[in-house]
């Protein structure tokens, strides 16, 4: 087994009375990458910052590398690339200089992988970062994250503020990064993100991790949404076979979610006269969707 | 020594500022020296009819005022008042600026512990305080020997000019504790405008009320100017708690930061 980068045991943190997180333990393994889901005020952000030690959990512990993160938060930073979703800097300086600052505090020198960086997120380095869009102090905030080639890598909402381009420029970036050996936690609620990049993901809900899954999982064991037109009569019970949920019969037109073998539905299928065939795999936010409605 | 060095940069145009306020301060009132040395008889009839209560809370004892250094120390209240806001401005704004403008994040994540940030944030502040007396006593002393066509005593001239120096480190002291302890605090000047005249108000009632026990209660009652240019030195009690709480303002600060929460942007 690989061994943890990112290791959560009970991890609680309340704002004086206000929940924060209650209990949440999870492991991320070396070269994973960790889809952290959850709606606005779940507990992603707070968790994130619990770890980097810039609040101090009121139980539980958590370690990185191995290390607790609030004793050696100075030795693990040395190894993590930070994104923020919104992104502060001393307003005066200029973006060579920021990211040079920045830079200063880490062992190795990273000029080389600076440049790079800059080149392909097209960064103009002479402005100052108050005259910065949105969208230009996210790539700021991307380079000065990624520029120490840091071994765990932590986004909470990075895309933010992004066109399209660097959306996707930035995650072949992670891709890239992931390949050489960096492990990442992805905080998001753009699911579609994380379905594309994450390979395990963590669902949090008020304060608490509810779900811990793998992706592939997530993918296999849930329903298939089947749709189709037809001229065939057909009943509603036609296809109940395995477990088939939701049937929605009309106009010539089936819908329903089928778990099961899906030789058993092909053979269902091949005697109807059909006009149209959909399946597809249910995206995440109906997953995600899944877990949040069951409980309310 | 990157934060360090940061840290300079960014509090250097202030410090200037204060640096030539002080200075515009002094030269001004040192222009009317001449003429008041002249006319001393009438202006001490003037001062004479302010209250006792006026004359003791200025710490200066009117009879002073006919002696060059006596007539200094009489401006120098006001120009260590300036020195006080602007090191209780350096210690406010220290910690509570990054949370302010939100770049605490930044900072925090980097790896270096949080006892190295304020180790750096402090010398910066100490390094620019002490710029900042060096400059006022080679100027003041250029000032006063220029100026004034009178000898005057340098050890009782620069004991004066020292006071300067332990006020702006005890309100370095307050201004750090206060910036670390108080969480978002939006702005930073009414705060330390509060806190330095409101000890000196403090400072006037202690010395109007005859017990000694309340000078400590203000930090521009650590020292007094009369007993300085009577005695020519310090005394040491007071120094001595001035000091203790230096200390102790700063430790607990240091304290506090390392478990402190950094509020979400």
């Amino acid at each position: 087994m690989a061994k943890n980068t990112v290791e959560l045991n009970n991890l609680t943190k309340y704002y004086g009375k206000a929940r924060g997180i209650i209990d949440v333990s999870f492991n991320i393994e070396e070269g994973e990458i960790f889809g952290f889901i959850g709606p606005n005020g779940a507990g992603k952000s707070t968790t994130i910052r619990t770890i980097l030690n810039l609040i101090h959990p009121t139980s539980g512990e958590s370690r990185i590398f191995g290390l607790d993160t609030t004793k050696n938060q100075a030795v693990i930073a040395q190894n993590i690339g930070y994104i923020p979703s919104e992104i502060f800097y001393y307003d005066n300086m200029r973006v060579k200089d920021l990211l040079k600052y920045s830079a200063s505090f880490y062992k190795k020198d990273s000029s080389k992988r600076m440049n790079e960086l800059i080149e392909i997120m097209e960064l103009d380095t002479h402005k100052r970062i108050r005259d910065l869009s949105l969208g230009n102090k996210k790539k700021v905030g991307i380079v000065q994250g990624l520029q120490h080639s840091p071994q765990l890598i932590i986004l909470d909402e990075p895309t933010s503020g992004l066109d399209p381009l660097m959306q996707q420029r930035f995650f072949d970036l992670i891709r890239e990064e992931n390949k050489n050996g960096a492990t990442i936690l992805f905080s998001s609620h753009i699911l579609n993100e994380v379905q594309k990049l994450c390979t395990r993901i963590g669902i949090v809900k008020e304060g608490r991790l509810i779900k811990l899954e793998e992706m592939s999982n997530i993918k296999e064991n849930t329903y298939k949404k089947v749709k189709l037109l037809t001229d065939s009569q057909v009943e509603a019970g036609y296809f109940n076979i395995h477990d088939t949920k939701n049937i929605i019969v009309e106009n010539g037109s089936v819908d329903f979610l089928y778990k099961g073998n899906i030789n058993a539905l092909i053979s269902k299928l091949a005697p109807l006269d059909i006009k149209e065939l959909w399946i597809s795999d249910p995206d995440l936010e109906e997953v995600f969707m899944h877990y949040y409605s069951r409980e309310n | 020594m990157n934060i360090y060095k940061y840290e300079l940069k960014a509090n250097a145009r202030s410090t200037i500022l204060f640096m030539i306020g002080m200075l515009v301060f002094l030269v001004f009132y040192m222009t009317f020296y001449p003429s008041f040395a002249n006319d001393i008889g009438n202006f001490m009839d003037m001062l004479k009819n302010y209250p006792e209560a006026l004359q003791k809370a200025l710490g200066v004892a009117f009879e002073n005022l006919t002696t060059l250094l006596g007539y200094y120390s009489f401006i120098l209240v006001y120009i260590v008042l300036i020195g006080a806001v602007q090191s209780a401005n350096l210690g406010l704004n220290s910690v509570s600026k990054e949370e302010r403008e939100k770049t605490a994040e930044f900072l925090l994540v980097k790896p270096v512990s949080r006892m190295k940030i304020l180790t750096a944030k402090l010398a910066s502040i100490l390094t620019l305080v002490l710029l900042t007396n060096i400059v006022y006593n080679i100027s003041s002393l250029l000032t006063l020997m220029l100026m004034v066509d009178k000898p005057f005593d340098l050890k009782t001239f620069f004991l004066l000019n020292s006071t300067l120096l332990i006020i702006q480190l005890v309100f370095i002291a307050l201004g750090f504790f206060i910036g670390i302890f108080i969480k978002r605090m939006r702005t930073i000047m009414p705060v330390s405008l509060a806190l330095v005249f409101g000890l000196f108000a403090i400072g006037a009632f202690a010395v109007n009320a005859d017990d000694d026990k309340l000078r400590y209660l203000s930090p521009f009652k650590y020292y007094d100017y009369n007993y300085i240019l009577a005695n020519q030195s310090f005394e040491a009690v007071y120094l001595i708690f001035a000091l203790i709480l230096i200390l102790v303002l700063l430790i607990t600060s240091f304290i506090i930061y390392q478990k402190r929460d950094i509020e979400s942007v």
